[in-house]
């Protein structure tokens, strides 16, 4: 099935097309929703809310190409990861100054395999991992990240910074751990 | 805070990447399964907002009895008196009858001299509770001289005329228009401080029909209150 033609399916809410996108999205989306709700059941059912509110608004998007309806679907998934962070308390976001900030190397970052990175990012806390993934990830301003969580911009920046400064950390150690050479047991 | 673009962008495609490719465990076929049925239902408020609907206009249709206007026209007593509109009574056909008395004689001098004459105050208030009573029977002139008002020549001890029977009548309360009273029109009914007794007659043959009884009342009316 083409994708033009599922969306306009889905529009008159035929099921086949709704499955159809659903296995087409449902595993990135899935993803993306760990990367805010680290638990695996409440990113899945995120991740299912998500779904749905796309299939019941979908008669308003309009069709302009595959390349539009990823990111529409991207955003409603955040919205639904945000919205749960908020209700389940788990934002417990405190401004903070200070906090050096350290460049993440490129050299050490190129090299890095995706999966490390993602279970890096996954390792951060609530609110260093949400405002990373909101500003390096998913590319939203800090007034559009300080509108988001209910927080100041700076708020933003200095939560920025720290996500920073930790993940820089975790990847020298994981860097340090694998050209540590392995002794091999006697 | 600097800004680090090169390492951003380049974290940020890994990890589109890795979230586009990678499979991510989930089993979609169970998930899909937990899916389908929550597309199927439909909005509770959806629901509620549409029986409230029903039963908003099953309600209003209850109501409106067939013929009736859409819409009745706001109290007289809310409209500014230069505004209001010709006084009716219940039947509609005949103005209402008022009696205006001086406000600053009637609050300078004692109690005493404000009833006129003789008469004791109390007698001079059933003395005119009867006359109108008399007046809405039609067994008087309207504008013949009230009891204890005409300096003693109709005393209040007279024996009142006996008010008909009284006919069952819808309960509806008049309107009333202070600026077509008669004594009113065309110039300052009375000074703010006092107010006006109105009588009100019912219609031809009809009783009155404010809770006092089946004379009417006599309503007073201060001019100074505020609505």
């Amino acid at each position: 099935m083409e994708f033009s033609q599922a969306i306009q399916r889905c529009k008159r809410g035929d099921p086949a097309a709704q499955k159809h996108l659903f296995n087409l999205y449902a595993e990135p989306m899935f993803l993306l929703c760990r990367r805010y709700v680290r638990n695996r059941e409440d990113a899945e059912e995120r991740m299912l809310n998500g779904f749905l509110r796309f299939f019941r608004t979908i008669a308003r998007f309009r069709d302009e190409g595959q390349g539009t309806a990823a990111p529409w679907l991207r955003r409603i998934m955040i919205n639904e990861c945000l919205m749960f962070l908020r209700s389940s308390r788990q934002l417990s976001i405190v401004p903070a100054d200070g906090g050096q900030e350290l460049p993440i190397d490129e050299d050490i970052l190129s090299s890095m395999q995706a999966g490390e990175l993602y279970a890096l990012i996954l390792d951060l806390p609530p609110g260093y991992r949400t405002v990373f993934n909101l500003y390096v990830l998913d590319g939203l301003s800090h007034p559009e990240i300080a509108c988001a969580l209910g927080i100041s911009e700076g708020t933003s920046r200095s939560q920025l910074r720290k996500a920073r400064s930790w993940l820089q950390r975790m990847v020298l150690r994981n860097e340090t751990v694998r050209r540590t050479p392995q002794i091999p047991p006697r | 805070m600097t800004s680090h673009p090169h390492s951003d962008k380049l974290l940020r495609n890994k990890i589109a990447r890795f979230e586009a490719t990678s499979p991510a465990g989930l089993d979609k076929a169970r998930a899909w399964e937990s899916l389908r049925p929550r597309l199927r239902r439909r909005r509770p408020l959806l629901r509620y907002a549409a029986a409230a609907l029903l039963l908003l206009a099953a309600g209003m249709a209850h109501f409106r009895r067939p013929g009736a206007p859409p819409a009745q026209a706001p109290a007289a007593a809310n409209f500014p008196v230069h505004a209001r509109p010709p006084a009716r009574d219940v039947a509609g056909d005949q103005p209402l009858a008022v009696t205006q008395r001086t406000p600053s004689l009637a609050r300078t001098r004692p109690a005493a001299a404000r009833s006129s004459g003789n008469t004791p105050p109390k007698k001079k208030a059933e003395a005119v509770v009867k006359e109108s009573q008399a007046v809405l029977a039609g067994q008087l002139p309207e504008n013949e001289p009230k009891a204890g008002e005409d300096g003693g020549q109709n005393p209040a001890g007279a024996p009142p005329p006996t008010a008909p029977e009284a006919t069952p009548a819808p309960r509806r309360l008049p309107v009333v228009r202070l600026h077509e009273l008669p004594g009113a029109a065309g110039a300052p009914a009375t000074p703010a401080a006092e107010g006006l007794r109105i009588r009100l007659p019912g219609g031809e043959g009809q009783p009155a029909v404010a809770s006092s009884g089946p004379a009417g009342p006599l309503i007073h009316l201060p001019l100074n209150a505020k609505p």
